[in-house]
């Protein structure tokens, strides 16, 4: 019998971030189950434990590998884990008011959030299939209850269970790529699997198809095109605050194990079938997100449309697959979860009819009712689009650079050409909150104090890191540096 | 291919009990004896509506929902305790911080009335 | 004389892709569900079975004990996800008095 092994005290500290979001939906379920005049706390709650688990998961997690080869923390997990939490902090900042406006207002709205947190910090961290399994579904099961949570909305619930039955479905085949891959190479274990495949064996027909229905399940989370259909319908349906959530955290921990799972295979003999069709994705995410994108009317709908066609830029860096991918791809992903998740933040607290369109034309000329928000709004749109000096520029110079220097100019071009179909509809909104006149009044908005927090974090992010790259950039440099 | 041969027995066994029952139903019963044969079985009493025409309550399903969770979750327990010896106090440690998250889900459903049937 | 195990392999990739067809073409919200549920099966009776091919090639005892403890995680995720699932069929169904998937289309763009 093999010796039964404990964790030991690193071990439990590798989780503390993890374990201290737990603790605190626990905590704020329990809180609003039995002490309903306090469930206003739930806010607060929530930030406290987001942000200490920030500074746990950035001074307190110890780098290296865990639990027997379960988990590992690198400089690049770290970062994009406090991207993710920086994601779901924006979302209670602005879901405050959303909530009680919508007199919805419960702690288990915060505390699904918290724990979707936590399934998302488990993917990134994780290097064994199971473990990833695991903590995907445990952050799809929070996702599709939180998509549904204003179950008043008819919109809502028939978005969440479109959600719900595409993401069962794509969860089996994820299910099944493990058994192949399990059953062809006997381990579950990503190092395990790296030495197998760096060895040189055959690679059986069975271990490509399992890591190909992986490929597709992660897809699907980052809504690339084959797999995007459910996204517009969802994000139209949750509640808007929560879709600055659901619309950058969940991208940024599937492209990590995208990445690993890629990682697999395209060293490999089969490696240039595998770039081919990474780059395949990356083009239809691109043309297809940028297209439909620019006949939407709803606005929540265009940034659906147009988060899919960012998530075909981050695949370019994916088809030259190197350490040198990283540096790029982790970029854009802070860029996006700034820019994207200000967005739909300064987009919950402009509308008020949750169950109704999102049209962008009701935005006219409120650029100068709401001096604030309106900025805040443009430099975000801008950011989307591309435009310095934002972040979103940097990310997609970096992305664009990088396709150039691997020979992959071609690529490159597609994406510039795409990208100024994206500015042109992105600079729409722009224009139709400054040049346009109001065609309605303020009515039934709750603008609070929290949300405005919310959307001038994200907006001075963006602009700050954007202008002065310097320090990010030797961050990020260091951080990756250390990871291999 | 021997240590089949039980379970040859037992389908032919269970083939051929069902079909005498039936033989034996068809040879006994009496025919034609109208309509009352067509009504579902209610211990004698005359079927008052149709039986589509009654809507579950609700908490029927919530219930039901509650009792997956809860009932597949023991899963988890039966591991465990055929492997107590050697998981040793860390396992006891580790399955009671488990089962103390089931009790607060326990709690919280219970608080919010989703056990009450009234 | 045992049953080959590619039997079983056989067995569970053909449920897979009945549960995979269901899921397509069916319209019934939970028929389609039921049809997820027989792909997670499927791929559960797969898991045991390829265990047990792991064990006998890799001369471990191990590997099929690691199957079948994924087996039971996947059951308590499956459950999970049928308690979020039924909750949000009953939500749809108080609102739409209907689960039919075709008729959910108030989301068109």
């Amino acid at each position: 019998m093999t010796p039964l092994t404990h964790p030991t005290g690193s071990d439990l500290m590798q989780l503390a971030p993890e374990l201290i979001l737990t603790g605190a939906g626990v905590l704020i379920l329990l809180v609003d189950a039995f002490l309903p005049g306090l469930k206003r706390l739930a806010t607060p709650l929530a930030l406290a434990a987001i942000a200490l688990a920030a500074v746990l998961a950035w001074f307190g997690v110890p780098v290296g590998v865990s639990f027997g080869g379960l988990l590992e923390s690198t400089g690049i997990t770290a970062i994009l884990g406090l991207a993710i939490l920086l994601a779901a902090f924006l979302c209670v900042l602005a879901s405050h008011g959303y909530l009680r406006r919508e007199e919805i207002f419960g702690g288990e709205y915060h505390a699904l959030l918290l724990w979707c947190t936590v399934g998302l910090l488990l993917m990134t961290r994780a290097t064994e299939l199971l473990t990833i399994f695991l903590s995907l579904e445990l952050l799809s099961v929070c996702l599709y209850s939180l998509a549904g949570y204003h179950r008043r909305l008819t919109v809502a619930t028939e978005g969440a269970l479109k959600y719900f039955l595409m993401g069962a479905f794509v969860s089996a085949f994820a299910l099944l790529g493990i058994v192949f891959v399990f059953g062809q190479a006997g381990t579950t274990r990503v190092a395990e699997l790296t030495a197998m495949l760096e060895s040189g064996v055959e690679i059986d027909p069975l271990l490509t198809l399992g890591i190909l229905a992986l490929v597709a399940a992660f897809g699907f989370k980052m809504s690339l095109v084959p797999f995007h259909a459910w996204s517009p319908d969802t994000y139209q349906g949750a509640p808007t605050p929560f879709v600055a959530f659901l619309s950058v955290a969940p991208k940024v921990a599937s492209a990590v194990v995208l990445i690993r799972l890629l990682s697999l295979v395209l060293p490999g003999p089969t490696g240039a079938r595998w770039s081919a069709l990474v780059a395949l994705l990356a083009v239809l995410a691109m043309v297809v997100g940028n297209l439909l994108a620019l006949v939407q009317q709803d606005i929540k709908r265009m940034l659906a449309y147009s988060g899919i066609a960012h998530m075909g830029y981050l695949l370019i860096p994916l088809v030259a697959l190197d350490e040198s991918s990283w540096w790029p791809v982790v970029v854009y992903l802070l860029a996006y979860t700034l820019m994207n998740a200000g967005a739909f933040v300064i987009i919950a607290l402009l509308y008020a009819r949750a169950g109704e369109q999102h049209l962008i034309s009701e935005l006219s000329g409120w650029g100068y009712r709401f001096p604030l928000l309106g900025i805040c709004l443009t430099i975000c749109m801008l950011s989307l689009g591309g435009i310095p000096p934002t972040l979103g520029f940097l990310g997609k110079y970096l992305v664009f650079t990088h396709a150039i220097e691997h020979d992959l100019l071609w690529l490159a071009v597609v994406g510039v050409g795409t990208a100024l179909i994206g500015v042109f509809y992105y600079l729409r909104v722009v224009y139709t909150l400054y040049m346009k006149a109001e065609v309605r009044a303020p009515e039934g908005l709750l603008i609070d104090s929290w949300g405005r927090v919310a959307a001038v974090i994200a907006t001075v992010g963006v602009l700050i890191l954007g202008m002065w790259p310097g320090r990010l950039l030797d961050w990020i440099g260091r951080a990756i540096a250390s990871s291999f | 291919m021997e240590s089949y041969l039980p379970i040859l027995v037992f389908v032919v066994v269970a083939i051929l009990f069902v079909a005498a029952a039936l033989i034996a139903a068809r040879l006994f019963r009496r025919i034609g004896s109208g309509s009352l044969d067509r009504q579902p079985y209610e211990c004698g009493n005359e079927p008052e509506s149709f039986a589509h025409d009654h809507q579950f309550s609700i908490r029927y399903y919530l219930i039901a929902v509650l009792f997956v969770v809860f009932d597949v979750e023991t899963i988890f327990l039966f591991p465990w305790a055929v492997m107590f010896d050697r998981l040793a106090l860390f396992g006891f440690i580790e399955m009671m911080v488990f089962l103390a998250i089931l009790v607060v889900g326990y709690i919280y459903v219970w608080n919010r009335g989703a056990l009450n049937w009234a | 004389m045992t049953v080959p195990v590619s039997w079983y392999l056989l067995l569970a990739v053909m449920l897979f892709a009945i549960g995979a067809a269901g899921a397509l073409t069916r319209r019934n919200g939970i028929a389609i569900f039921l049809s997820i549920e027989l792909m997670l099966n499927a791929a559960n009776l797969s898991l045991v079975a390829y265990g047990r091919v792991v064990a006998e090639r890799t001369m471990d005892l191990a590997s099929a004990h690691t199957a079948q403890i994924i087996v039971f995680f996947v059951l308590a995720v499956a459950a999970a996800e049928a308690a979020v699932g039924l909750a949000l069929f009953i939500a749809v169904y108080r609102k739409r008095r209907t689960i039919d998937v075709d008729r959910l289309n108030l989301l068109r763009w």
